[in-house]
């Protein structure tokens, strides 16, 4: 067992758990934050996508790939901290352009595109395939995924 | 410990294809009306559902009566809102929200003043309660606008009565009843009408005037799904979300071979792992197909289960079918395709008129084995202590969990209560329940609850694949290039065999009424199954998802081989409008003129006729592949559909989808934005099974075990999707499993032009493809 102190979602958990418990199992089945979903297992569909929090700068992480041994005194943002209300521009671009059909993946998605979107607050279309055919889509919103991130650019994608 | 096992289980059928036919109210029924303790006006709509025994049965259900009483569909309440019921389960097909606008369109309430609630699985009170052959819409348009109208009519007359007024005269919309106009005119809200409409005697539905859709205000317009906050928030609980007090985490390992059964295993290394508690084992069902056993892993947490899962040492019996491969699976398609099938329909004399036609074509076409892949794998949530059964499940049929949790633990059915959770995907997979009669037995087992979960690869290599299958096609054509002959000899490995059903091993797999072929005088379709121990189960659009790919693309060939247009020959063979019988699902006719309306529209709006070289990508860079163009055109569950696609087939072989143009008529359009979804979602799927899909078996069981080697569609590789309805009062149809058959002949049709390579097997072989 390790002791693990994090912070999540500005708030600092310590967990004691197997060292190589991915953090989406530490998330989902310790924290109790179940909006981080799982999908593969192996970092192939992006599902769990959450943030990493380094110097300020989000990067999006696949947690169910990720050891939670490494993760001592990280900051790490699910979806649940990214807004408070569904408020984030991410959030509302997804509303506004009704992006989900099932939803189960879009978690995920959210947090892609919002990382994507702090670091690059105007992709083009080949920035957005690129920064987002690491997470899986079944259903079929992949048209929609796009259109959600442009119209979230030009609203100013906050954070 | 093993859970008792309570018997075999039957024949419960799924929903989800051939026998389910759209219901309407043809017996009578009634409505009854009463004040809820919160001082809410309830409409419960009693009597008869059409067809409901029947498709009750076919989603496992034992009806005990035939008199159903149908909801509470409506609560108004005493502030003018409105609760209203989704009856059927939620798996992203959108019937949460686009039922509901049915009951609010007729109730005349404001969208935005309806409380949407899942309805618990009770099918005495909703009527039939499954997602399945794309019946939701279709099956409840009539009896869910009654629910509505009923409301409506109670409120009008209570108005009615306190102004004297006659209630013709009398309108209501947006919660108000209204009479007269200018100053004269009056208004009283719904709320304050509840008391005494709740004192009138409900209407003969019979007499019920519903509104033209002309008047319509609610259905034909786009509302975005009830769930959308709560999914972009992260707060939406799926299966795999719930948590019950005192609930651990199973997953089950289960045997390498399909077929195969646990001889023995030793479970002190899986429990010294940190958190896990128990080891249990499963026992199969008699029937296989229903739960195929193994050993359960319970503990804290998932990934604890899933480490002892690790550790555990099973000795398997391997099973009858462990040497079984796609190549031994292969060899038998190919005997059984040469004339040994069931002859399941012979017009004319299919040998006289092939020995005599002008032009004469043969080909063999094959289909894989398709995984469904929902993004959320199967699980359920189970509490299985003492006499009464309680289930969290994301599915399709409720009432197959209901049937498989009491066969598993010996409770009877009636102590089984089934909540049903929104599904991350379903496409025809959870239209099997094994997940609850694991979950059901392991709680069983353990006296505890338990959530029994599936990582990928158990659910990859546990599926109920999309079956694989081989065809050999013949057609002849006279000196006109007319369609005088076609054959169908097919083989697949048939999903009602698999399950051992009594309905024919044919019925999924072949539809004899359907075109092209059913438009030639002499014709015969004959088929056999295959034998194998590979599950396999309905995939969105069952049976036609693959006859579909095989006679489009054939078609496509004898329009090639006689010199005709693929435009021309699919108008050529649909011919005039009439009502051809059409004896599957989607019938009982075919009405010609509306695949030809659809086919028209596609081929003008993608613009058939026009050069490609003018086409570009989304990008707007130049292609730098060959490029072409295909179409297909068919019937789809009473829906009719026709797509074009343009495809770019790089000098690599590598296939790019650059744009699709869909039209289809599916009578009127209930919530347009999720009916796009809809249609973009089949069109994905297709192009993913096209370019991807392959599960391939070996030493009996599933090589493929995620997303490596089991590739989805992703974000690059997604088109233009351009999405055409046609016009229409007719009733309304689904359109979950609509857009995605045909969208696999047209692209290979596509890749044909670009190339002149013809895909006979699926998926594509990029190396078939190569320039140069």
């Amino acid at each position: 067992m390790a002791t693990i102190t994090l912070t999540v979602n500005g708030r600092l958990h310590t967990v004691d758990v197997e060292p190589d418990m991915p953090l989406l199992w530490v998330l989902r089945d310790i924290l109790g934050l179940t909006g981080t979903k799982f999908g593969c297992g192996k970092a192939l569909c992006g599902s769990c996508t959450v943030h990493r929090i380094r110097s300020g700068v989000a990067t999006a992480v696949r947690s169910c790939a990720l050891p939670i041994a490494t993760l001592d005194g990280a900051e790490i943002v699910t979806i649940e901290g990214l807004s408070d209300d569904g408020s984030h521009a991410v959030q509302r671009a997804w509303i506004e352009e009704d992006v989900p059909q099932c939803g189960y993946c879009q978690p995920g998605q959210i947090m892609a595109a919002a990382a994507l979107l702090a670091a690059d607050p105007r992709p083009r279309d080949a920035e957005i395939d690129n920064a987002m055919r690491g997470v899986l889509c079944r259903c079929g919103t992949h048209a929609r995924i796009r259109a959600a991130i442009h119209r979230a650019a030009a609203g100013g994608g906050d954070r | 410990m093993s859970p008792r096992q309570g018997g075999r289980v039957g024949a419960p059928t799924s929903p989800d294809g051939g026998s389910t036919s759209p219901a309407r109210p043809t017996r009578r029924q009634f409505l009854k009306v009463s004040l809820s303790a919160g001082g809410g006006l309830v409409v419960v709509l009693h009597g008869p559902w059409a067809n409901g025994n029947s498709a009750a049965a076919a989603a496992g259900v034992q009806t005990t009566s035939d008199d159903f009483r149908a909801g509470p569909f409506v609560t108004v309440h005493p502030d003018g809102s409105a609760t209203i019921y989704a009856k059927n389960p939620e798996i992203g097909q959108g019937v949460k929200t686009s039922l509901p606008m049915i009951v609010a369109e007729e109730l005349g309430v404001a969208w935005e003043s309806v409380r949407v609630e899942q309805a618990p699985y009770d099918p005495d009170r909703f009527g039939p309660q499954y997602a399945g052959g794309s019946t939701g819409i279709t099956t409840n348009w009539d009896r869910l606008r009654i629910a509505g109208a009923g409301a409506r009519h109670l409120l009008v007359a209570a108005a009615s009565n306190r102004w004297g007024v006659d209630p013709a005269d009398c309108s209501a919309a947006n919660g108000v009843v209204a009479h007269g106009t200018g100053a004269g005119r009056r208004e009283l809200a719904y709320g304050e009408l509840l008391t005494e409409a709740a004192g009138i005697q409900p209407p003969d539905p019979e007499s019920l005037i519903l509104k033209r859709p002309s008047e319509f205000t609610i259905v034909g317009t786009s509302r975005s799904d009830v769930d959308l906050k709560e999914i972009v928030t992260g707060r939406t609980r799926y299966g795999l979300d719930y948590r019950v007090d005192g609930m651990q985490f199973a997953v089950i390992a289960r045997a390498p071979t399909f077929g195969g059964r646990v001889r023995s295993f030793d479970a002190k290394p899986a429990l010294a792992i940190p958190g896990v508690r128990q080891v249990v084992e499963i026992e199969p069902l008699d029937n296989r197909a229903y739960m195929s056993g193994g050993v359960a892993v319970v503990a804290d947490s998932t990934w604890a289960a899933i480490k002892g899962r690790g550790a555990l040492v099973v000795d398997w019996e391997p099973g009858p079918h462990a040497t079984e491969s796609s190549e031994t699976l292969r060899d038998q398609f190919s005997q059984l395709i040469e004339g040994k099938g069931e002859v399941v329909r012979h017009d004319g004399d299919v040998d006289e008129a092939l020995s005599s036609a002008v032009t004469r074509l043969e080909a063999v076409y094959e289909v894989p084995f398709l995984y469904h892949a929902t993004m959320e794998p199967m699980n359920c949530v189970a509490d299985a202590r003492g006499d009464q059964i309680e289930i969290w499940a994301p599915t399709q049929v409720p009432g197959l969990c209901v049937a498989l949790a009491s066969i598993v633990t010996g409770v009877p059915r009636e102590a089984i209560t089934v909540h049903m959770l929104r599904a991350g995907g379903g496409f025809g997979r959870r239209l099997m329940a094994e997940y609850a009669a694991e979950a059901a037995a392991v709680s069983k087992a353990t006296g505890a609850p338990v959530q029994v979960s599936c990582t990928r690869e158990d659910d990859m290599r546990h599926g109920y694949y999309r079956p694989a299958g081989m065809y050999r096609m013949s057609a002849g054509l006279d000196g006109d290039g007319t369609l005088i002959a076609w054959e169908s000899n097919v083989s697949t490995t048939s999903r009602h065999a698999f399950r051992g059903d009594e309905d024919t091993a044919a019925e999924t797999e072949v539809f004899p009424d359907a075109l092209p072929g059913a438009a030639a005088p002499n014709f015969r379709v004959t088929y056999a199954p295959a034998e194998t121990s590979v599950p396999t189960g309905a995939l969105r659009g069952p049976g036609k998802n693959a006859t579909t790919f095989v006679e489009q693309c054939f078609l496509d060939e004898i329009a090639h081989a006689s010199g005709q247009d693929p435009v021309a020959i699919r108008r050529r063979v649909i011919g005039e409008p009439r009502e051809l019988p059409y004896r599957d699902h989607g019938g009982p006719t075919f009405q010609t003129g509306r695949i030809r309306h659809v086919l028209d529209v596609a081929v003008e709006e993608s613009g058939w006729n026009r050069s490609l070289a003018v086409s570009s990508d989304r990008s707007g860079a130049r292609p730098t592949g060959r490029r072409g163009r295909g179409v297909a055109a068919h019937m789809m569950f009473g829906a009719y559909v026709a797509h074009v696609a343009e495809v770019t087939v790089a000098n690599d072989g590598r296939v790019r989808v650059d744009r699709v143009v869909c039209a289809l008529d599916c009578g009127i359009v209930v919530n347009p934005i999720g009916a796009r979804a809809q249609v973009e979602g089949g069109i994905l799927h297709g192009i993913s099974a096209v370019l991807h899909g392959e599960i391939t078996i070996a030493d009996g069981g599933a090589v493929e075990g995620n997303f490596d080697d089991y590739p989805l569609l992703r974000l690059d590789e997604a088109p233009e999707i351009e999405i055409h309805f046609v016009e229409s009062s007719e009733h309304p149809q689904g359109l979950g499993e609509m857009a995605f058959p045909g969208i696999m002949p047209a692209v290979c049709n596509a890749v044909f032009d670009a190339t002149g390579v013809r895909v006979r097997r699926l998926p594509i072989d990029v190396a078939e493809l190569r320039f140069g």
